[in-house]
């Protein structure tokens, strides 16, 4: 009995060792922050382990390494939890940091947290998703999803001669991505009177549920003639539906992000377009406007990096982007 | 002489109450069942296009699959919640092992399973031997196979399989999708061991009333932790099968899978009480979401109202729980 309860001790010994080596790397990451004289800023984003956030990461880290010795970036991962990321940006006001720069996971739930940020002075940058009380915020550094939206949309119709029937893939709904880049469809379909919505559902912005969904309407007897997805792993999920289905190069297929992935998705001609976000260069300009604000200079309002179509013979193109 | 007779007529009227209600239990589901299924045809003649039949039992296979150890879990009066976390582990894992001229197909196997099978017994040993509620170990489980899987993938999807480790999950024999051979030899295998073997009554009596099983003489540690550990090797052959599916390892699959596992065993009749449920049962529940699902997609209904229609459905069927405990 006493070995039991020893043996259960040591266990549970390991399991919280584990649990904080394994989930709290970016916490742990702020201990080293105690030395004065450098600048510090700090990071919050939505969900590391998203494509896209990883490519944005990196180009922050990048931009932070030419930074050089004065400055340290802290990294958070929200987990696209709205509370946890109003916790960290708590415990960044309480640490008095130089600068922040925030990917919010909700824009109307971020508002108070946004307040907060702004009341004790210190600059704000949103990257890649716009507050709804931008005006606080220093700057705001990122691409337009309406303009994703738009790009995806015209190019789809003019391969469709102007007349089809598309199914829409959507992100989570409710999400601002999502919002925009529908907003982008409608204002090019409009133009647009002989393309057909027949079918809308949400994949949640994964690959299985989009090809779930896409399975399904496929069997349902719909005539289909093109998919436009709101991200690339949709419509990638898509693609394999159409690809087990035998449709290959029958239905075309459109993403947006340009993932790696994607790409290759492209190449093989799976894929008919995906839109590139410059990710990277995202990460980058967020992390040297924080920069410049930290140090007390003066940044533009917004820095608005552009999206682009990305067609099969420009593949290797972008491909190379992510060496 | 009449009291009695009125006695054994009063017993007489309860027994055959109390068989109502337990065939109520047992095939109100398949009713329900059968009742969608007629409803979907009516609207959508297609539902019955044999294609479509096998896309759906496709697409319920790997939630059917983690279903079947959740089951078990469950009877025993636990819970798993790490079975999406697992999955992405096994999944990222998994897909480092299986590109082409690598290794032999077997190696990608043998090593998913090892690593769902570790997770499992992990689980197990903390919640049998360290005491720990169920419900916390495997939460612990939950977010710390998530990180690994990211750390291991660095965040990203890991591509380019084998010919053979693509058939896994996309290939067909004779015309029937390779998962659904796979869903009915886990599902044979699953039901033996929970109706016709000693660990199978010993899970039974352990869900029934543990302190009683522990007074019998069952050891319940060892048997627990097996149970955990059945599932983890479960969860792994899903990770397996969706990676190949998915042509990717991704550190993000899976991700509420364990709720959709959880409500197919409780839809399918297991009691979140413990000592009830079957692998039948839980076959049943992943086809009424599963049949949800594809058939409201058939009828295009909006996705918002999908949503609506599930929660409806597993309300009703715990719901249904309920009434046959009074």
């Amino acid at each position: 009995m006493k070995m039991r309860k020893i043996l259960s001790i040591v266990l549970i010994l390991m399991f919280v060792v584990g649990l904080l080596t394994g989930c709290n790397k970016s916490d742990s990451q702020t201990q080293g922050q105690n030395q004065e004289t450098k600048k510090v800023i700090g990071v919050l984003l939505c969900d590391f382990s998203d494509q896209f956030q990883v490519y944005m990461k990196k180009g922050m880290e990048e931009a932070a390494k030419e930074l050089g010795d004065e400055f340290q970036v802290i990294f958070y991962d929200a987990k696209y939890d709205a509370n946890e990321q109003l916790r960290q940006a708590e415990n960044l006001i309480t640490q008095k940091v130089d600068a922040i720069v925030l990917m919010a996971v909700d824009r109307e739930a971020a508002k108070p947290m946004v307040q907060a940020i702004h009341d004790a002075g210190i600059p704000l940058i949103s990257v890649n998703r716009m507050l709804a009380n931008q005006e606080l915020a220093v700057s705001y550094v990122g691409s337009d999803d309406i303009q994703a939206g738009e790009i995806q949309m015209k190019a789809l119709a003019e391969a469709l001669g102007g007349k089809g029937n598309i199914v829409i893939l959507h992100g989570s709904y409710g999400h601002e991505p999502e919002i925009r880049r529908q907003q982008g469809y409608m204002n090019i379909l409009k133009d647009y009177p002989d393309i057909k919505i027949v079918a809308e559902n949400t994949g949640d912005w994964y690959r299985d549920k989009g090809m779930k969904v896409m399975e399904n309407w496929l069997r349902s007897g719909l005539q289909i003639d093109a998919v436009a997805a709101h991200n690339d792993e949709m419509a990638i999920g898509a693609a394999l539906a159409i690809e087990d289905a035998g449709l290959l190069g029958k239905i075309k297929v459109a993403g947006i992000d340009a993932t790696p992935e994607a790409i290759d998705f492209l190449k093989k001609g799976k894929l008919t377009y995906t839109v590139f976000q410059d990710a990277k260069g995202q990460g980058r300009t967020a992390i040297e406007v924080a920069a410049k604000a930290a140090k007390g200079e003066k940044v533009e309002k917004e820095y608005i990096i552009p999206f682009e179509l990305v067609t099969p013979d420009k593949a290797d193109e972008y491909l190379q982007r992510y060496q | 002489m009449m009291e009695k007779d009125v006695l054994s007529e009063t017993q007489k009227g309860v027994k055959s109450r109390v068989k109502l209600a337990s065939n109520i239990q047992r095939y109100g589901m398949v009713l329900v069942f059968f009742l969608m299924v007629t409803i979907i045809t009516i609207l959508s003649p297609r539902f019955l296009d044999p294609r479509n039949l096998l896309n759906v039992v496709r697409q319920i296979s790997i939630i059917s699959i983690v279903g079947f150890g959740v089951t078990m879990v469950i009877i025993t009066t636990g819970i798993d919640l790490s079975s999406g976390s697992v999955i992405a582990l096994v999944s990222v894992v998994t897909a480092s092992l299986a590109h082409p001229n690598q290794y032999p197909l077997i190696i990608p196997i043998l090593v998913g399973l090892l690593v769902g099978g570790i997770t499992g017994l992990i689980n197990g040993t903390l919640i049998a031997i360290g005491k720990l509620p169920a419900f916390i170990a495997t939460l612990g489980m939950m977010i710390t196979a998530r990180g690994l899987a990211l750390i291991y993938s660095d965040g990203r999807p890991i591509t380019n399989f084998s010919e053979s480790f693509n058939f896994l999950g996309q290939g067909y024999l004779f015309g029937v999708p390779f998962p659904i051979y796979v869903l009915a030899l886990t599902a044979l295998i699953s039901h033996i061991i929970l109706k016709h073997t000693k660990f199978g009554k010993y899970v039974y009596a352990i869900g029934g009333n543990e302190q009683a099983a522990i007074i019998s003489g069952i050891d319940v540690v060892k048997y627990k932790i097996l149970v955990y550990t059945y599932a983890g090797i479960m969860t792994a052959i899903a990770g397996i099968l969706l990676t190949s599916r998915l042509s990717a390892g991704q550190p993000t699959a899976g991700v509420g899978y364990e709720l959709d596992a959880i409500a197919a065993a409780v839809i399918g009749g297991t009691s979140l009480n413990g000592g009830i449920g079957t692998i039948p049962g839980t076959i049943l529940g992943a086809l009424i979401m599963g049949t949800l699902n594809n058939g409201l997609d058939l009828l295009h209904v909006s996705a918002y109202w999908q949503q609506v229609v599930k929660g409806f459905i597993i309300v009703g069927a715990v719901l249904m729980d309920k009434q046959r405990r009074i």
